[in-house]
């Protein structure tokens, strides 16, 4: 069977192994200092400027999970899955906002991760525990599913089985190892390359031989109009749209949430470089809608999904349309796609477990060499984990542990977003709140069942308000519920412990902290934490 | 919101109102944080 696909082998593993010595060079590319630095390692010495930072936000944010997984839902549900464009537009006067102090604050004091800020806020151990531990368990799943989207265009090119996807995992975590964070922001460049030109190409030529954009989306209506499942249509209909705004808006605050997001940003030079990227990345919002469209073009297409797995229509959909080498390429485009952002993932929950879990509780001692020592091993780990959940759950119950992951990221919201702007909140009441936000989240989650594959549990993000005792058939998505409890829970108890004059820790920062920025031709001093 | 665009006209080249608004929403973010960054000043 995979004889069929030999063109598209070839091209794709060329495109993979050229990408994978690019990945090992990346050690020796723009290096100040020696790798032996968690600076170094885990934020390519914050010296990244406009581009790179341009390349390597977008490899993170838009994930080949985004290429492959958002037209797939918009196959099977139709406009819901459009969601991903609001979301992505949002974000960024989000991030502009947030993330650039964020950036000073950790600037100023050598801070590497978010619960690092939360531990210097605060003055709390606790509660920079709390926050690393949500973002290694959030950006678990993550991962998978980035293996998930390699494997969704190995299986279409017939090369089932996990050998496949273990030797292509072993690559990326070797280089990885080796190379720390340049190695993604240096891939990510061929990466963006080859998937613009896959957009490109597919959207100007998928119409031309489908009949225009007219009859993709007739084809689609007649699809939704024809199947018998309700929520499904290419447009909202009364009971998703609330839904459709607060999965949009909440997605957009766990994105920023993740620790990956964070470990992108930190990486950049100065404040300008971020504001600038966060003028010119929206360019990927409008590549992402014209994908996700691709969903429709695959029903147009009549494209049935390779093993009953739909994250396979976008790869079955180029390999019926494209000729063979170029379907190659825009394979290699997904799984190159993929590497990337599982190499940040991978990097920033590295940093996380190293900086607030082995050396606040284990190793107090360790300096900056064995801290990076540490965080390479820890990424090892992180990776097999992620293999771990591939290897042995099924695809589709990984999707609906990035659900979780996405309601569980955002229970750190007042913590570290709000926390960039105010220090109001008593570090006891957070821990509440998080505590509060994250029981009703998964509560309500488990609460969902998943009517395609028949689970009882965990099927979805969106709940209906009659299970939360209104009597409606509305949905709306369980993390916005979950955050809207924690900040209330945090926002009652803090004037209340504050009274009960608990102590509230501290704050070992000043206001002028979160408008810093490097100054012109500075050496960078590290600032011992 | 979605209230407001939840439509199929008018359409735009085969686009149904609900797609190419969404996609257009893009173009405004940008107008939005290119103004914010200028009016901040550059490096600021």
């Amino acid at each position: 069977m995979w004889r069929d696909h030999l063109t598209q082998i070839v091209v794709f593993t060329a495109l993979f192994l050229g990408v994978s010595a690019l990945g090992f060079v990346a050690a020796r590319w723009r290096r100040a200092g020696s790798l032996d630095h968690l600076d170094e390692w885990g934020l390519g010495g914050r010296r990244f400027g406009g581009w790179i930072t341009w390349f390597l936000l977008g490899g993170d944010i838009y994930t080949a999970y985004t290429f492959v997984a958002v037209p797939a839902l918009l196959f099977a549900a139709g406009a819901t899955g459009f969601y991903a464009v609001p979301y992505t537009v949002l974000m960024y006067p989000l991030v502009m906002l947030v993330l650039v102090r964020l950036w000073s604050v950790s600037y100023r004091h050598g801070l590497v991760t978010p619960a690092d800020f939360v531990r210097k806020r605060y003055r709390s151990r606790t509660l920079a525990l709390i926050v690393a531990i949500t973002g290694i368990v959030a950006t678990m799943p993550y991962i998978a599913l980035q293996l998930i989207g390699i494997e969704a265009t190995l299986n279409t090119m017939g090369m089932g089985g996990h050998l496949p996807i273990l030797v292509a995992f072993a690559i990326l975590a070797a280089y990885t190892y080796s190379s720390g964070l340049r190695a993604p922001a240096l891939i990510a460049f061929v990466k963006d390359s080859l998937i613009y030109l896959v957009v490109i190409v597919a959207v100007i030529y998928l119409p031309i031989e489908l009949g225009g954009w007219g009859h993709i989306f007739g084809a689609a209506a007649a699809k939704f109009e024809a199947s018998p499942a309700p929520g499904d249509g290419i447009l909202l209909n009364a009971n998703n749209q609330l839904n459709y705004i607060t999965l949009a808006l909440g997605s957009a605050l766990a994105l920023f949430l993740y620790p990956h997001t964070a470990t992108g940003v930190l990486a950049a030079r100065d404040r300008g470089v971020i504001k600038r990227n966060m003028a010119a990345l929206p360019a990927y919002s409008l590549a992402l809608g014209l994908i996700a469209l691709l969903g429709f073009a695959a029903i147009a297409a009549g494209v049935t999904p390779v093993m009953k797995d739909n994250n396979t229509v976008v790869p079955v959909l180029f390999d019926h349309l494209f000729p063979q080498w170029f379907a190659g390429i825009a394979f290699a485009a997904i799984g190159i796609g993929a590497l990337v952002p599982a190499a940040i993932m991978s990097i920033a929950a590295a940093n996380l477990f190293t900086r607030n879990i082995w050396k606040e509780y284990l190793d107090p001692g360790a300096g900056p060499a064995r801290e990076a020592r540490v965080a390479k091993i820890a990424s090892l780990v992180v990776k097999v984990g992620a293999l771990l959940f591939v290897v042995l759950i099924s695809p589709q119950f990984s999707i609906d542990l990035q659900l979780i992951g996405g309601v569980i990221i955002l229970q750190t919201l007042p913590a570290v977003a709000i926390g960039l702007f105010t220090r109001w909140f008593h570090r006891g009441a957070l821990i509440a709140g998080w505590a509060a936000g994250m029981a009703a989240g998964l509560w309500m989650l488990y609460q969902i069942p998943n009517v395609a594959t028949a689970h009882q549990h965990f099927g979805g993000s969106a709940i209906a308000l009659s299970k939360l005792g209104l009597d409606s058939p509305r949905t709306v998505y369980v993390g916005f519920v979950a955050v809207a409890l924690n900040l209330i829970v945090a926002g009652a108890l803090t004037p209340l412990l504050r009274a009960m004059k608990v102590a509230d820790g501290g704050d070992d920062t000043s206001p002028a902290d979160y408008t810093a920025d490097r100054e012109v031709e500075e050496e960078p001093v590290p600032v011992p934490v | 919101m979605t209230v407001l665009f939840n439509d199929d006209s008018p359409a735009l080249g085969g686009f149904p109102l609900f797609y190419w608004l969404q996609l257009s929403f893009v173009g405004l973010v940008v107008l939005v944080t290119t103004s914010v960054y200028l009016l901040t000043g550059r490096g600021r």
